[in-house]
């Protein structure tokens, strides 16, 4: 895009909570714009004044990153604009949006990249790999001769970046072991070729993208989704660990879906064929049967794969089940509220129709069965740090009940879902998880497991805006070594200072049980000297075990720290819900 | 002559010196902030100034790098933990200590433990959080690991084996004593680790040199190692060593040591100032003349070090650089007297022997051979499980040698029978005669996983090498012949690569240096024969040697000398 980050920032930041009406009044007077500009003539000139050189080194040893700085500091002193990134730390999606990028990048061993590299390396080396047809770059390696492999990283980042379309600035430039004079040359070359920034700002307004999401922003619902294509999966979680969770990035590109931290995104799936598959096999019934499903006729198969919810069966329906095949004890068990709460909290309705047998029509049991609804994960990305992306934190669900694996339906969709194919997906603004207006206010984060998800939103947020400190996130897992998820991360975001502190808890490291607040209530007179000092406080996270016990814990602090009663406690954060300074969301 | 009997630490920041010299300088006296740093419940891993200051407690930072890349992809850092070396002089443990030792390995590390080229014992893979519950478990075994690393004293070897000379008994304590008198006196590691009330904090002056009064605040450049070897054997390499003591014996008595001075193995790939040397003899002194001369040959190496550049900064170096005869000199005035002239002796092995032996005593020593140290259950045998079985039973000492091998000590004769039917029923051969002559003969480092300085395979991947080598060595007839053969995955020489007849240095992932010719019983360096060969590359390569070897060799000539002699490498003999 033409805009530069700070300008889209601006722009999106003009935009942000606007209703659906007023933002189609803002498109409209956007629109009015382009016109004007819309003749060639008047188009305002993308000068080299605006040119920015990111410069990316990938080092094992050092070397690279001491070229780099030099290049920095040679290009800065002209008055040019540059910014300097190790790769671990690039996202290499950006590369889109560069205009010139100067690459120093070393090999080892046997034409391996440096492993901050390897990422990079293999973003670009991907089929799926982006166009650059505007990028600028040049190259230098930085090998060793005695070495077969010389230079082999930087040789094949150098080709590829050509045959994705971007412009060689300079001949690469290989360095052997005394690469000192070669790269002071190559430092001299790439300084030749870079102007000084002005002050100038054009925008191509015809090529403005924002135009196009603005319009098309209130669109996507559940009925008519946009199709999000999955860019990345990875399971967070290292071998060892009793569960998987996984880090989804899925693309927003033109979808004009502009979402804010502590938002949260419904995504719809199908159920597990073999499932369906099952319950038929189990019922007798034909797949092709016709039945009225959501209004419409369809067949059985199409209704319970796509349709309808199979994996959670509510004591409501077990009831009307019951009645339907004329099962007493069943009718019995289901009108008792404590009879059957743990097995309806694991059956899926392959159980229920196995345990239970009757005699059932087709109609009958896609009319037993709730419409399958999207699922909603709270959103981890940040839209400022993540532009045009989305990213959620899913635990797979996965468990053994009745000697069958029961594999939870969304999770697992997710889970199979391939780099490249599409999730449908729509915005659910989350108006009561929000950072608080006031940058420089507090905000204390409490998070276990999934639920520290809108956490990294909140903290990639402030980190892009320049925000640092008066952060403090509590985080709770199973295991410090395979469960901490995003801890690199977060020891990135302590690091630079936009977090300010953390307190983690691994319930299972040791004989007796750690849970979050249990650090909450050991911290208890610095929790409360930051409440006092005006600190929003956030609880994400499962609703009957951790955000209970928080509550409790909070509870305790108040009374303990500032002389209340527990009554008076809860009085106290009553009200500081009120004021929207303690905000949860739980599930 | 003026005497200078004790010339004190300096106890000055060196000029220009490098980044640990002022970590040393700021951490009082190796305290740093370790305590708070191993509380951090954030990371796996502590600060830069903390890795090194902790090497002095005997321990070092790794990090898996099987899973290096995974985790990172998974946004977590790196598996990082870290290796517990021990302080055993001689080598020697008893079976009640060999018992909690196994606990350790199994409670905290990562079920194995490993005997080094150096008569030590270390755990691998301890996590942060439990370092210290290690630590306290390994005092309550009255171990400790102070001075197991970092810029001091390593541990004193002593040749091990009890059957090797009637005069062992005599030698073997002064390991121990050597050890005592030259251990650093912070007693940061009792305060860390054991909860001892903290001491004297940092202080200016003269009370400093109470506190270390040899090392100072300072420390050494780098690291220091002492092995103390009885002739004819050379089983300690006593010429890789920064003093090499050989025990001289005169009617039947412990006469004294010849001393040499300067060996070190370890170099830098690309830095041509850096290579191997052997020890120097430079004279002799008695036993009662022994601590001070290694006092005082240790304070010149604090005094004249290179504490600029690292790489440099080995004793054999600062040598190099003064001239062994001003070293001499100096040793001379600082003693008040001067050393005797080197006594005869000679050496015929680095090799160690295996099987059982008996002393006058009527106790008898089984020499046990471990697969590169390395103590554990696996596919093929129970080691691990056999050894913890005899050591509860009491039936023997242990005994850790030079070449990562064991020896099970004073066994009761009615106790043989027991000790061999537990070591047959957990699948191990007490005796090492099926094995060939170049797998009894061959050592190999660490290496990859856990070293981080490692750019190749050796533990892992020597024994498959060698299946494939034995081929060869059937071809021509060569199975039992005594070969000796080391590999390391870097050349800072922890498995002595470069004293291998055969000697593989790791330079990338499945590429090797290929270095011939050192002599068999330790006084000859190998020199560089083929670079960067692959496992194909060296099969053939060797194959070619072995059979020139089976055909052309004179008598019992060994492969290294053999190879200088028919010119495939120049001679390395020191001059």
């Amino acid at each position: 895009m033409l805009l530069s980050p700070q300008q889209f920032q601006q722009v999106s930041g003009a935009v942000r909570g606007l209703s659906p009406a007023q933002l189609a009044w803002v498109s409209g007077y956007l629109s009015g714009l382009t016109h004007q500009f819309d003749t060639p003539d008047l188009l305002p000139v993308t000068a080299s004044g605006t040119l920015k050189t990111t410069i990316l080194y990938g080092s094992q040893t050092g070397n690279g990153k001491k070229i780099a700085e030099q290049l920095l500091a040679r290009l800065q002193a002209q008055g040019a604009g540059a910014v300097l990134v190790n790769l671990k730390d690039y996202r290499p999606q950006q590369l889109k949006q560069e205009q010139r990028v100067v690459l120093v990048i070393s090999t080892h061993g046997n034409g391996e990249p440096p492993d901050d590299a390897r990422a990079f390396c293999n973003f670009l080396q991907a089929e799926r790999a982006p166009r650059l047809d505007t990028l600028e770059y040049a190259v230098l390696a930085l090998g060793d001769s005695s070495y077969e492999e010389f230079c082999q990283t930087g040789l094949l980042l150098d080709q590829r970046l050509a045959e994705l379309g971007a412009t060689r600035l300079l001949e690469r430039v290989d360095c052997d072991v005394d690469f000192a004079s070669t790269a002071t040359q190559w430092q001299q070359q790439v300084a030749a070729k870079t102007p000084a920034t002005h002050t100038g700002n054009s925008i191509h307004f015809n090529l403005n993208p924002l135009v196009k999401q603005v319009i098309q922003a209130s669109e996507y619902t559940a009925e008519n989704p946009f199709r999000a294509e999955l860019l990345n999966s990875i399971v967070l979680t290292d071998t060892g660990s009793d569960k998987e969770v996984l880090h989804l990035e899925l693309s927003l590109e033109g979808s004009g879906i502009a979402y804010q931290p502590g938002d949260i995104l419904a995504v719809a799936f199908d159920n597990d064929p073999a499932l369906v598959d099952e319950i038929l096999q189990l019922t007798g019934l034909s797949g092709n049967t016709p039945v009225q499903s959501n209004g419409t006729t369809t067949d059985l198969y199409s209704a319970l794969r796509h349709q309808r919810e199979l994996t959670g069966v509510t004591r409501r329906q077990l009831t009307s089940y019951a009645h339907l095949i004329n099962h007493p004890e069943l009718q019995t068990a289901a009108a008792d509220k404590n009879a059957m709460q743990d097995w309806l909290y694991a059956a899926d309705w392959l159980d229920v129709l196995r345990e239970f047998s009757g005699k059932l029509s087709a109609q009958q049991l896609v009319d037993l069965l709730r419409p399958l609804q999207p699922r909603q994960y709270s959103i981890a990305s940040s839209p400022t740090a993540h532009p045009d992306e989305v990213h959620l934190l899913v635990k797979r669900v996965e468990y053994t009940f009745q000697t069958r694996q029961h594999c939870g339906a969304a999770s697992n969709w997710l889970a199979r879902l391939q780099a490249g194919e599409t999730a449908s997906v729509h915005l659910k603004p989350n108006p009561h998880f929000k950072l608080p207006t006031d940058p420089q206010s507090k905000i204390i984060m409490i998070g276990a497991g999934t639920g520290v998800a809108p956490f990294r939103s909140f903290l990639f947020e402030r980190e892009a805006q320049g925000i640092r400190g008066n952060s403090w996130l509590f985080f709770g897992e199973q295991h410090f070594r395979t469960d901490f998820l995003y801890q690199a991360e977060w020891q990135q975001l302590l690091g630079n200072g936009t977090l300010e502190r953390m307190s983690v808890a691994f319930s299972r490291d040791q004989a007796e049980k750690i849970y979050v607040q249990q650090r909450l209530r050991e911290e208890g007179a610095s929790v409360w000297q930051w409440l006092q000092e005006g600190a929003h406080v956030y609880v994400c996270g499962d609703m009957n075990r951790m955000a209970k016990d928080v509550q409790q814990a909070l509870v305790d602090i108040v009374a303990t720290h500032s002389g209340r009663t527990a009554q008076e406690a809860v009085e106290w954060l009553e009200q500081l819900l009120a004021e929207r300074r303690y905000q949860r969301d739980v599930y | 002559m003026t005497a200078r009997i004790n010339p004190k630490p300096r106890n000055e920041l060196a000029a220009n010196g490098s980044a640990v010299e002022h970590i040393k300088d700021r951490s009082n006296y190796l305290r740093g902030n370790l305590a708070d740093d191993f509380r951090n419940p954030l990371t796996g891993a502590i600060s830069e100034d903390h890795v090194q200051l902790v090497k002095f407690h005997g321990s070092y930072m790794q990090d898996d790098r099987d899973v290096r890349l995974q985790r990172q992809e998974k946004k977590l850092e790196p598996a990082y933990s870290f290796m517990i070396r021990l302080r055993v002089a001689g080598g020697d443990l008893t079976a009640e200590q060999w018992v909690k030792l196994d606990d350790i390995s199994n409670q905290f590390g990562n079920g194995t433990s490993r005997i080094t080229t150096r008569q030590a014992l270390q755990f691998h893979g301890i996590i942060k959080f439990d370092l210290k519950n290690t630590i306290q478990a390994m005092d309550a075994a009255l171990l400790d690991s102070i001075a197991g690393c970092g810029d001091v004293n390593r541990n004193v070897m002593c040749t091990p084996d009890p059957t090797l000379s009637n005069l062992h008994a005599q030698v073997f304590p002064w390991a121990q004593k050597i050890s005592d008198h030259l251990l650093p006196r912070s007693r940061a590691y009792h305060e860390i680790w054991l909860d001892e009330a903290e001491g004297k904090m940092l202080v200016a002056g003269g009370e400093a040199e109470e506190i270390e009064p040899l090392y100072g605040k300072h420390y050494l450049p780098r690291k220091f190692k002492i092995a103390i070897a009885i002739p004819p054997f050379n089983d300690m390499d006593v010429y890789a060593n920064d003093i090499g003591l050989i025990a001289v014996e005169e009617d039947g008595k412990l006469a004294g040591f010849n001393v040499a001075v300067g060996g070190g193995l370890g170099f830098t790939f690309g830095r041509d100032d850096t290579y191997p040397r052997l020890a120097s003899e430079i004279g002799f002194c008695t036993p009662e003349e022994l601590l001070g001369v290694c006092f005082h040959i240790v304070a010149i190496q604090r005094d004249y070090g290179n504490r600029q550049d690292r790489k440099l900064s080995r004793f054999k170096y600062t040598i190099d650089r003064c001239g062994l005869e001003w070293f001499k000199q100096e040793l001379n005035t600082r003693l008040g007297f001067v050393l005797g002239e080197v006594r005869p002796f000679k050496f015929i092995t680095t090799g160690d022997r295996f099987g059982w032996r008996s002393t006058t005593d009527g106790l008898w020593h089984l020499g046990l051979r471990l697969e590169y140290g390395r103590v554990l259950d696996n596919e093929t045998h129970r080691l691990k499980s056999a050894l913890r079985r005899i050591a509860e039973q009491n039936l023997s000492g242990f005994r850790m040698t030079g070449n990562q091998n064991l020896i099970l000590t004073g066994v009761r004769e009615e106790h043989i029978d027991t000790l061999e039917s537990i070591l047959q029923a957990h699948g191990y051969a007490a005796d090492a005669s099926h094995l060939s002559g170049l797998r009894r003969n061959s050592i190999a480092c660490v290496a990859l996983n856990t070293c981080p300085q490692a750019m190749a395979e050796a533990e892992r991947y020597l024994p498959d090498l060698i299946s494939k080598l034995e081929v060869s060595l059937d071809k021509y007839g060569l199975r039992h012949d005594d070969i000796k053969i080391r590999m390391t995955g870097c050349p800072n020489g922890c498995g002595r690569s470069v004293l291998g007849e055969i000697g593989l240095i790791g330079k990338s992932p499945g590429r090797y240096h290929l270095y011939l010719g050192a002599s068999f019983n330790g006084n000859r360096l190998n020199t560089l024969y083929r670079e960067n060969l692959d496992e194909t590359a060296i099969l053939n390569t060797l194959d070619a040697l072995f059979a020139a070897y089976a055909a052309q060799r004179r008598d019992a000539e060994t492969f290294g000398d053999f190879v200088i002699r028919q010119g495939y490498v120049s001679n390395q003999q020191a001059s």
